[in-house]
């Protein structure tokens, strides 16, 4: 027998508690949502338990969803936040504030990107960057958070956001650009 | 390029990104929401329980000190009626001469005596004390000034021979005398000060006794020492509305709702490990439920601590159990043997003509509905051994264990067999179990007519309930609560 497990209905009976459609939810979203934790943490074992918890309250507050949104818009924003609660706890954001202060204005030049880029690549570079660097490129660039969210959720006022992402996104470039010119240069 | 159009392009870069998530993770998951599902009957239970064991414990303390106020202006009565009545002991009549020779003097202030006489009987304690002990001093005190107050016209010999008029009267077995005598002398202020003292003491049962006769001779019943009136020991067991908490035989009533609680017996699956969720999973197949329960029984006394109880005891189990369950979980079978197990999802991309895809993802599910739409009514005789113990003055614990015959009782019953994928309807099903049960109850003393209090027990019935011709059997256990009353009965008395 194959059933299709429609948004609404899934949703209808997680907020009924029944364990089928919870399940279904789970096989739906996890491994995207793993992804976004692990993303965000680095560390796969923290990248679970924040997974875990953000779950817990994907179904406690399900009733409150309203369907303004996509579920996996609104469950992504859950996963997130409970991503950064993470890393707030750890205290890894504030420590790097400093950091930010400290960096240098890398000069931007876009021109040539390519369509796509190597996520896992990306994902290795970005570890180099420093941590609110990382966290305010990704809430912009990938997830789609506007500035003032990202202040409100960061503590930080907006004009260190944009200054944040400018860095941010200058400083991934070059490491890509020098990354691949690395990589051709060892293939000659 | 743009800073956005870059952002673009990085964002499209994670548009599949995918960490499979490690088994434990659901297992963990799930049985966080077992708990959290599981957590609101228990989290009414025990409040409820606490508010009312406390309610009962406060009762209990409310009823006991109304039974000191009781005591004390029937004691009172018996200080005052005693000089009536002069018991028969020479300590009585020794006080009442001395009554007699003090009375010129105090019968000069006999309105100020009368003012204490109300005031004596509503200093409680003391009071009591000094009747249970006529030859203390101040208990003579006492004695001494409402017979003083009563008459205070009265000459010095007068209140002997009416002391004495009143006494033969009072033991003489024929109460039709009684009204014939006159009364005025003596009723008219004793009635006085006796409404007085009765309007402090609401509750007092004596006062129904002064309005239903009118007169005090209804205290001439209570003649015997008022320290004796404990609250298990009644002070009038001749009037209907009190009952003999000394007796043997009880009669104890109760209801209340119950949680009844199921397990599934594999042993007796026939299609045993048909479903990988069945045997691996089977606490999520049985369902626990609600219902109604509500007994009937006769206790036997043996002595101040232990009982027998028995009678009937009605479970209605209101909501069905239920053995529906769906799993993912798809069994791959050789020959009809289940060889593995296959968790099936088919992702379906669609594009679209401007480019745009959508992605849609479909579960295989596997459906298996053991037993539906099930209620059970079950009737039992049980046999219990009940120790019971005093908490306060008023107030009772007791705790027992027992057996019983039970008949388990389904008027219809419908199972979907999944193996033949037959529904199976099963009507006017029975079957005869033993079960066991214990029990704990709290109760207090109630308005002299009986105990009321709560109580809570486990009733488990040693033969599963066999469903769909044996294929599977339910193990079945009730978690009871209820108020109850128990009322002492008259058997074997005259």
């Amino acid at each position: 027998m194959i059933v299709m497990f429609a948004e609404k209905q899934v949703i209808e009976g997680c907020i009924k508690g029944d364990r089928l459609s919870q399940e279904a939810l789970y096989n739906r979203f996890s491994g995207k949502m793993l992804a976004i934790s692990k993303r965000y943490l680095k560390d796969i074992e923290l990248a679970e338990d924040a997974f875990q918890e953000a779950f817990i309250k994907v179904f406690s507050h399900l009733k409150n969803f309203t369907f303004q949104s996509s579920l996996e818009t609104w469950m992504t924003r859950i996963f997130i936040n409970e991503s950064i609660n993470k890393l707030r706890s750890l205290k890894r954001l504030a420590l790097q504030v400093n950091i930010d202060e400290n960096t240098r204005q890398i000069p931007e030049n876009y021109n040539e990107a390519p369509d796509r880029f190597d996520s896992e690549l990306v994902m290795m570079l970005m570890e180099k960057l420093p941590e609110n660097y990382k966290i305010v490129l990704m809430m912009y660039a990938i997830d789609g958070f506007s500035h003032k969210e990202i202040a409100e959720k960061l503590n930080m006022p907006e004009s260190t956001s944009r200054s944040s992402l400018t860095r941010a996104r200058s400083m991934l470039w070059l490491l890509y650009k020098n990354e691949i010119k690395n990589h051709e240069s060892r293939r000659i | 390029m743009s800073p956005e159009e870059f952002d673009n392009r990085l964002k499209s870069s994670f548009q599949d990104e995918f960490v499979p998530p490690n088994d434990q993770l659901w297992q963990n998951l799930n049985k966080h929401l077992d708990q959290s599902a599981k957590k609101p009957f228990w989290y009414w239970l025990v409040p409820v329980l606490i508010v009312v064991t406390a309610g009962i414990a406060w009762l209990g303390s409310g009823l006991s000190t109304q039974h000191n106020d009781t005591i004390a202006i029937e004691t009172s009565s018996v200080t005052d009626t005693t000089i009536a009545t002069a018991e028969t002991t020479p300590t009585s009549i020794a006080d009442m001469e001395e009554t007699e020779s003090n009375a010129p003097a105090n019968g000069q202030e006999s309105s100020q005596d009368e003012q204490t006489t109300v005031e004596s009987v509503n200093n409680t304690k003391p009071t009591k004390d000094k009747a249970s002990n006529p030859q203390t001093p101040a208990n003579d005190a006492d004695v001494k000034k409402p017979s003083d107050s009563r008459n205070p016209n009265r000459s010095g010999t007068k209140p002997s021979n009416i002391g004495n008029e009143l006494d033969r009267n009072m033991i003489g077995e024929n109460p039709a005398r009684i009204p014939s005598r006159p009364q005025m002398d003596i009723n008219t202020p004793m009635e006085e000060s006796f409404r007085l003292a009765l309007a402090s003491f609401p509750h007092f049962p004596a006062r129904r006794y002064a309005l239903d006769k009118g007169n005090l001779i209804a205290f001439e019943k209570t003649n015997k020492p008022a320290t004796s009136n404990t609250p298990n020991s009644p002070k009038n067991k001749n009037n209907k509305n009190t009952a003999d908490f000394n007796s043997k035989w009880w009669l104890n009533i109760g209801m209340g709702p119950q949680l009844s609680l199921n397990s599934m017996s594999i042993k007796n699956d026939s299609q045993e490990y048909i479903h990988k969720y069945l045997w691996e999973k089977k606490s999520n197949l049985t369902h626990n439920g609600s219902g109604f329960q509500a007994h009937a029984l006769i206790s036997y006394k043996f002595n101040k601590h232990f009982m027998f109880e028995t009678g009937l005891n009605y479970s209605l189990r209101t909501e069905d159990i239920r053995m529906n369950e769906s799993t993912f979980d798809i069994a791959a079978r050789d020959k009809g043997k289940i060889v593995n197990y296959s968790n099936i999802i088919l992702k379906v991309i669609i594009r679209y003509p401007n480019g745009d895809s959508a992605i849609t993802y479909y579960n295989a599910v596997s459906n298996f509905s053991i037993a539906v739409n099930n209620k059970y009514h079950i009737f039992t005789v049980p046999f219990k051994f009940k120790s019971e113990h005093k908490l306060s003055e008023n107030t009772f614990l007791s705790a027992g264990l027992g057996g019983g015959v039970s008949m388990i009782y389904s008027k219809k019953s419908s199972h979907l067999d999944m193996v033949r994928e037959t529904q199976v309807t099963q009507k006017r099903t029975s079957q005869f179990s033993g079960s066991l049960n214990a029990s704990v109850s709290l109760y207090t003393n109630f308005n002299d007519i009986g105990q009321i209090g709560v109580y809570t027990g486990f009733q488990m019935y040693t033969q599963p309930w066999k469903i769909n011709h044996g294929q599977y059997a339910v193990r079945m256990s009730d978690l009871q609560l209820g108020i109850m009353f128990r009322k002492p009965l008259d058997w074997g008395k005259k």
